[in-house]
């Protein structure tokens, strides 16, 4: 067991992240997260951070985050503790502040409640690990997708090539910000989108239309019509459409590609790209393709 | 003394079924196939089950996913480990946390579980979708229309449950003081 106020340097890639190392704190002074001192427990998440080797880097904004939350609240506790009338008006008004700390306390209930839940299923006996069952499974052959392109690096580099000549050269700076759209919800909408056209006998959804802006309108009027109206967005001039959007919805696409559950043609370079379903098409098919164990020895 | 006969084969047609399904079979299908009333069917599915207890062999009946499935009882997990030793890989803790909220609290959105869990939670779900234990039921009604997940029915199949409501409850979950002293 992971002892704070002995370990130096902390590994934080024990903890999931902020709240399980928050919990980890509460546990280790043998009381409930309801009697807890929750003061005493901030301080030392503070303590911990600053001294804790940051390895990874994603995760490090998410323990930073908090960090920083409590710093806030115990500073501004510092000064209204210390010259309250003085003061008043040039502290922003944080009269909330005895709840901060609740709320979190509150997030740690219902945390420890989910680490508890977890914990009870992964104890569960689970199928294909525990218990098995007789599964007729389709050859895995048979749902591997087929790759049929004539691409090459040196194509890719000759394309990026031409890329940076257009935007002059180089790619200046720019900024990592973190954005709303998760890849795997633009997944979602790139299925149900895909399923709406062939569900009304279109043969392929172009990608532009996919990322077009004015989704009502503009795609009615031309379902899987190639590029190339004045209403479809130009990809390449970024009008029409949100191109932090297109990226996602083009990653999420090669993500779906990958898992064989569309599948996407591209002619020439620079061409309407079409998608379509591909097989298997529901979700279940491709979690049976986990289990493929006909063939033990 | 004919019923006793009629209840033998049924017992023997249902167990039939169950032997040649892969997948977990609904009463409405044994129904359907051994053309007897549902609470026969239902009677011989518990004469079944402890039939099959009864012969140790290391298999079980089970009903799970709204249906009845012959598996192999858990206590026979190291044997099987050794046959199928590629078999599943169990899921991560993050991978778990995610589930366990959506298990309990669905359907759930992504911005509540990354709240609850205070880290971003996008692989964990991409993870759970690609495993079909996750789906989407609907959107939120509200700005952005954000995915709501729910559990599958695989997922009931994957962890050995009749239907939701045989989740854990709060009395019968594991104190977690445990596995951090681990």
């Amino acid at each position: 067991m992971i002892d704070s106020t002995e370990t130096f340097n902390i590994d934080l890639g024990f903890f999931s992240g902020p709240m399980d190392l928050l919990l980890h704190l509460v546990h280790e002074k043998q009381v409930s997260v309801e009697e807890v001192d929750m003061l005493t427990v901030a301080q030392q998440y503070l303590d911990i951070i600053s001294r804790a080797k940051m390895v990874d880097l994603e995760r490090a904004s998410e323990y930073l985050v908090i960090a920083a939350t409590l710093l806030a609240y115990k500073s501004d506790t510092l000064v209204k503790s210390h010259s309250p009338e003085s003061l008043e008006g040039l502290v922003e008004d944080r009269s909330q502040d005895p709840n901060f700390l609740e709320e979190l306390r509150e997030r740690l209930r219902q945390y420890e409640i989910v680490k508890r839940q977890s914990f009870t299923m992964s104890e569960m006996p689970q199928l294909g690990a525990d218990t098995f069952s007789r599964r007729y499974r389709p050859n895995r052959e048979e749902l591997r997708v087929k790759y049929e392109t004539d691409a090459d690096p040196n194509r890719l580099a000759d394309l990026f090539g031409r890329l940076l000549k257009r935007v002059g050269g180089y790619i200046g700076g720019f900024k990592i910000a973190r954005s709303d759209i998760a890849v795997v919800e633009l997944m979602v909408g790139v299925i149900e989108k895909v399923s709406r056209a062939t569900a009304k006998g279109v043969a392929a959804l172009g990608f532009s239309m996919l990322v077009a802006e004015d989704l009502k309108l503009k795609l009615r009027k031309s379902w899987g019509a190639a590029s190339g109206s004045d209403d479809a967005p130009d990809l390449h001039t970024g009008k029409g459409t949100d191109i932090t959007r297109a990226i996602g919805y083009f990653l999420a696409v090669l993500e779906l590609v990958k898992r064989g559950v569309i599948g996407a043609v591209q002619n020439n370079p620079e061409d309407e790209i079409s998608l379509s379903e591909a097989k298997p098409a529901s979700i279940e098919d491709l979690a049976e393709s986990e289990f493929d164990l006909t063939q033990a020895a | 003394m004919e019923n006793k006969i009629k209840m033998d084969e049924l017992v023997r047609d249902v167990g039939a079924v169950l032997f040649a399904s892969s997948r977990p079979v609904s009463v409405q299908k044994i129904v359907n196939v051994t053309e007897a009333d549902q609470e026969a069917v239902l009677s011989a599915l518990e004469i079944l089950k402890e039939k099959v207890a009864e012969l140790g062999i290391g298999v079980g009946l089970f009903e799970v996913a709204e249906g009845w499935q012959l598996r192999t009882t858990p206590d026979a997990a190291a044997v099987m480990e050794r046959l199928f030793p590629e078999r599943s890989k169990k899921l991560s803790r993050a991978t778990l946390e995610t589930l366990a909220i959506i298990a309990y609290r669905q359907p759930v959105m992504r911005s509540e579980i990354e709240s609850i869990r205070g880290v971003d939670s996008s692989y964990t779900l991409k993870t759970l979708v690609d495993a079909g234990l996750i789906s989407v039921i609907g959107r939120e009604d509200s700005p952005g229309n954000p995915p709501l997940f729910s559990t599958t029915k695989y997922f009931l199949e994957k962890f050995g449950l009749k239907d939701l409501t045989q989740l854990p409850t709060e009395g019968e979950l594991e104190d977690v003081l445990e596995e951090s002293n681990t």
